[in-house]
């Protein structure tokens, strides 16, 4: 092909590339393509349906909820002012859901349903536990009246000796049957943590309508709150206000990984042009390599989000690294001289073609495999690592196509050949071989989601505060019962609670799910009123004897008959109705299905996490943090297999395709440095997570580089090409400064990826001084 | 049956029937007026606080429109020079119940304790109770109509709410002493319903241990 030819071609191609990329980059929807939601690494149909739930609750419900919590000076601020903040907030399109907590409205509201309807929610339960106690007498059922009456009467003695029976006085000549107080003390802790005022603080909760790790749920919210905030000063001038939110943390960490992202590329930056001014003659041409950096990336986006409906921000910012990768065969094409002066660009690049597909391609089969990995994460820097490596390779050609004179200059920095060398080489080989054997057993595993975002010291310091504030105790567990229909549920927890009764009988579970009469007890509160026709007869001697005017329970009476003659709703109406009454912070404690489908009941417990509740139970616990910590170790485990699977795939390929001597060199470089990293960290004590694991496969397909490039001058005894050189200590420097990153597992993936790189690259400029035979001269450049 | 209930009337109803003649307390020339005629009861007040930390046995009888005779309660009340009330019930069930600045907490036989959902009315009359402990007349004169009344060495003192949030959570209360020591508190609904609380002889100056203060305060 004539050059002109040659270069119009190449020219076109990169320029419909580039312009179809553009085109796809500008029309994306970039809030709805990309999360910052640490839960989206969550995979949407995780297979433990416990995780998915806990997915769920803690994307839908819990991440929307804001915590406001005002006060003026050492009092609680005027309740006017606390009006005026909430109806702020109510009115900004911002909030779906404003509770002041405590306040008098919402709670006389849920006060007169429970006892309206007592009947319906909590007589069955009653009057399913009583008959069992009956029917466990032996006593015939015709006397299940005579005994109630007898039983009942005898209660309410037993509750009128508990101080607390003082505040339900008012309530008792309508409810002898103690429903109300039993329920009241069963949902105690529940109360606690939805109470109004407390130490001097008037309490508000609000649900925020967009995602908290939207803009739409971060900057208008939070313009929302400083204008209620104003309006309640408007009132009175002293308030203060201290909130959190999940909003707060993602705006945060946003701003952080930002600011981040900015100083360690101006770092990173100046370490490469370091490098390039170090070993480069002409350091203009340098930025010859820009372009396949560029198309490298943009191939990686436009594949990774035409593939993925949604990509974690995580991706880039990891698969941003892979400038490092791709930079290589820019480098290997650009740094290798041409044989002879007139050597056309299509003879050199048919010469270096075999060792850069090989290395390209073997290290695409390797990223390929993460595609098979369960975490969104690793699937996606699968996708884009590999997608970002075919356009470097074809990119590096293409482009070095079209220059007149593909070719960089460097300054010879190769260590002195000395015989004696293997003397020092020999002994550090040793060591490494010793590091690489014994440190790796000294491994161990730390997996903590927390490492996915900067910590925010301050922020988690109020968020406890303000939580505190809220009642949100430390002992406190909290359990998720589920079911396949809201019925099945309710059944579900009626098991759990049994079980956690026996199991820690000092501190009973509290759920919202007790209003809620099971379907068995609803389907026998008909039978049984049948059976207690004659009740009211019966109960009211039996009071009479023991001390009380049974015609003060008159309304109780009443109220009676009014139920027997009154026709039963249905069970389905029930969870209407719950749903209805129960919202702010109680509505985040079940899920009951509007069309009976899956549904959940959450409960607390004023106890540390203990045994874990039998299967049958439907119930496990919510330790959210060691929820997806857990399910990061399993999906760490997984990513290890698949990337054993990978580079047992690359080191296969190198075998085939070099054979089994040159084979073994090639890949004792990646895999050497490999354990040697692994080892040293060990050896230092440095716990590894799923971050480590990945940026070993990235070290190690980044040292496979290095090892093909050098192949064929190691076959010659010559030293390594300069280019590895440049391409090792310029990717070295770029990971080494996410070293510094304050973002854990960036922080880990830069570290290990640097220590690995360098470790190959001293493995390959030492390796020829270390053989008996040393290496030729370099050939001129 | 008529003459078992008028015995019982007359034993278990005397000290709502004593009450009952309160009109004659709250009345304008029994008024305590803040920085007038109160230097009296400051001196009272100047010298219940002195006592430092008190312990005494006390009857609590329970007034219940729906019942015929009292619920009562026997125990030991523990009240804290902080000014934290701990009443620790013995008969008929073993419990505790402390209020203090942080609100109600109930603590039964087992150990189980729970704290009362703190609300507005609820905190209002908490801390109208935790006054009254102290006998803080400056701060109790801003929620109640204050009168007193002397008789020798015996006292009677009347806090009747202010309309408002207060009064409809908590009724007049009425607190008899003799000399520098209360003898009586007595909580008021209505003639049939209500709660007096006769305390026995007190201990002044007692320094609580540690287990106490762990025991029966927070």
């Amino acid at each position: 092909m004539e050059p002109a030819r040659q270069k119009f071609i190449a020219r076109l191609i990169l320029f419909v590339f580039a312009l179809v990329g553009a085109f796809w980059l500008l029309r994306l929807d970039y809030g709805r393509k990309i999360s910052t939601n640490v839960i989206d690494l969550i995979p949407v149909d995780e297979r433990a349906p416990e995780l998915s739930l806990v997915r769920s609750l803690t994307d839908q419900q819990q991440a929307r909820v804001l915590l406001l919590a005002l006060s003026s000076g050492s009092e609680a601020p005027p309740a006017e002012a606390v009006s005026a903040f909430a109806d702020s907030l109510r009115r900004s399109p911002t909030i779906a859901e404003v509770e002041v907590l405590g306040a008098s409205e919402t709670r006389n509201a849920l006060g007169t349903f429970v006892f309206e309807r007592r009947f319906d929610f909590l007589l069955p339960r009653w009057l399913a536990e009583k008959h069992a106690q009956f029917s466990s007498t032996g006593r015939p059922a015709s006397e299940f009246s005579t005994w109630l009456a007898g039983d009942t009467a005898e209660q309410l003695d037993h509750f009128l000796t508990r101080a607390e029976s003082v505040a339900f006085q008012e309530l008792l000549p309508s409810d002898p049957l103690l429903l109300v107080p039993s329920l009241v003390e069963k949902i105690q802790s529940l109360a606690v943590s939805s109470s109004g005022e407390v130490n001097n603080h008037a309490l508000v909760w609000a649900i925020v309508r967009d995602s908290p790790f939207s803009e739409a749920g971060q900057d208008p919210v939070f313009g929302a709150i400083e204008s209620a905030l104003s309006e309640a000063r408007a009132i009175a001038s002293e308030v203060e206000l201290r909130w959190t939110g999940v909003n707060r943390f993602a705006a945060e960490s946003k701003a952080r990984i930002k600011a981040e992202i900015s100083w360690l590329n101006t770092a990173s930056l100046i370490g490469v042009i370091g490098i390039a001014c170090l070993f480069v003659r002409r350091l203009w041409k340098v930025l010859h390599l820009v372009p396949v950096v560029l198309f490298s990336t943009l191939g990686a986006w436009v594949v990774t989000t035409m593939v993925f409906e949604r990509v974690h921000i995580l991706v880039f910012v990891i698969g941003s690294l892979l400038a490092g990768v791709a930079i290589d065969y820019g480098f290997y094409l650009y740094m290798q001289p041409a044989l002879r002066p007139d050597e056309p660009y299509r003879e050199k690049l048919g010469r270096l073609l075999k060792p850069l597909l090989t290395s390209c391609l073997t290290t695409v089969i390797g990223f390929s495999l993460l595609f098979w990995s369960e975490l969104p994460l690793v699937q996606q820097l699968g996708v884009f690592v590999s997608a970002g490596l075919i356009s470097a390779v074809a990119v590096a050609m293409l482009y070095f196509a079209q220059l007149d004179r593909a070719f960089l200059e460097t300054r010879n920095f190769s260590p002195p050949s000395s015989p004696r060398a293997r003397y020092i080489v020999r002994p550090l080989f040793a060591l490494a071989l010793i590091v690489a054997v014994v440190g790796p057993w000294c491994l161990h595993w730390r997996d903590d989601i927390r490492q996915l975002e900067i910590p925010a010291v301050e922020l988690r310091a109020n968020d406890a505060a303000v939580r505190q504030l809220f009642g949100d105790a430390q002992e406190r567990t909290a359990y998720l019962t589920h079911g396949e229909t809201p019925a099945l549920a309710r059944a579900a927890l009626e098991r759990f609670t049994t079980w956690h009764d026996a199991q820690f009988p000092h501190a009973p579970a509290t759920s919202a799910g007790y209003l809620l009469p099971t379907e068995a007890a609803w389907t026998q509160r008909g039978t049984l009123l049948n059976a207690l026709a004659d009740f009211p007869e019966k109960l009211r001697p039996a009071l009479d004897t023991r001390g009380y005017t049974a015609e003060s329970f008159e309304p109780f009476f009443s109220a009676w008959e009014d139920l027997r003659a009154a026709e039963s709703p249905a069970y389905a109406s029930l969870f209407t109705d719950i749903r209805r009454v129960l919202t702010g912070p109680l509505g985040l404690l079940f899920h009951l299905d509007e069309n009976g489908g899956p549904s959940w009941f959450l409960t607390l417990a004023d106890h540390p996490p203990g045994a874990e509740p039998p299967a049958e139970t439907s119930t496990f616990g919510v330790a959210q943090l060691e929820s997806l910590n857990s399910l990061f170790s399993r999906y760490r485990a997984d990513t290890a297999k698949l990337s054993i699977i990978g580079l047992s795939i690359i080191g296969l390929s190198v075998f085939v395709l070099y054979g089994l001597r040159r084979g073994v060199r090639i890949f004792m470089i990646p895999a050497g440095s490999c354990f040697f990293a692994l080892g040293l960290l060990g050896l230092l004590g440095q716990p590894l997570n799923l971050f480590h694991l990945l940026a070993a496969f990235l070290g190690v397909c980044l040292s496979h580089n290095y090892a093909i490039f050098s192949a064929e001058n190691a076959r010659r005894h010559e030293p390594p090409p300069p280019s590895i050189r440049i391409s090792a200590l310029t990717t070295g420097i770029s990971f080494g400064v996410l070293a510094f990153s304050r973002i854990p597992v960036i922080s880990a993936l830069g570290s290990t990826v640097a220590l690995i790189v360098f470790t190959a690259l001293l493995m390959v400029e030492l390796e020829p001084l270390g053989q008996t035979s040393g290496h030729k001269k370099p050939p001129a450049n | 049956m008529f003459l078992r209930r008028l015995f019982l009337a007359l034993c278990f109803f005397t000290p709502l029937a004593r009450a009952a003649d309160m009109p004659d307390l709250v009345s304008p020339e029994n008024r305590i007026v803040i920085g007038e005629n109160d230097a009296p009861w400051r001196e009272l007040a100047a010298e219940l606080r002195a006592h430092g930390n008190v312990t005494a046995p006390f009857t609590e009888n329970r007034y219940l429109p729906f019942k015929k005779i009292p619920v009562v309660f026997t125990g030991r009340m523990r009240l804290s020079a902080e000014g934290a009330l701990s009443l620790q019930y013995e008969s008929p069930e073993k419990q505790l119940m402390l209020v203090d600045a942080r609100g109600v907490m109930l603590r039964d036989s087992r150990g189980r304790t729970r704290e009362v959902p703190s609300d507005p009315r609820a905190n209002a009359a908490t801390t109208a109770l935790l006054h009254v402990m102290r006998f803080d007349l400056d701060a109790l004169s801003r929620n109640f109509e204050l009168y007193g009344r002397r008789d020798g060495d015996t006292w009677q003192l009347v806090f009747d709410p202010r309309p408002g949030e207060l009064s409809r959570v908590l009724n007049r209360l009425v607190v008899t002493g003799k000399d520098a020591h209360v003898k009586q508190l007595e909580m008021r609904k209505s003639a049939l319903q209500g709660i007096v609380i006769v305390i026995g002889e007190a201990d002044t100056q007692v320094k609580f241990s540690d287990e106490e203060r762990r025991e029966f305060f927070r």
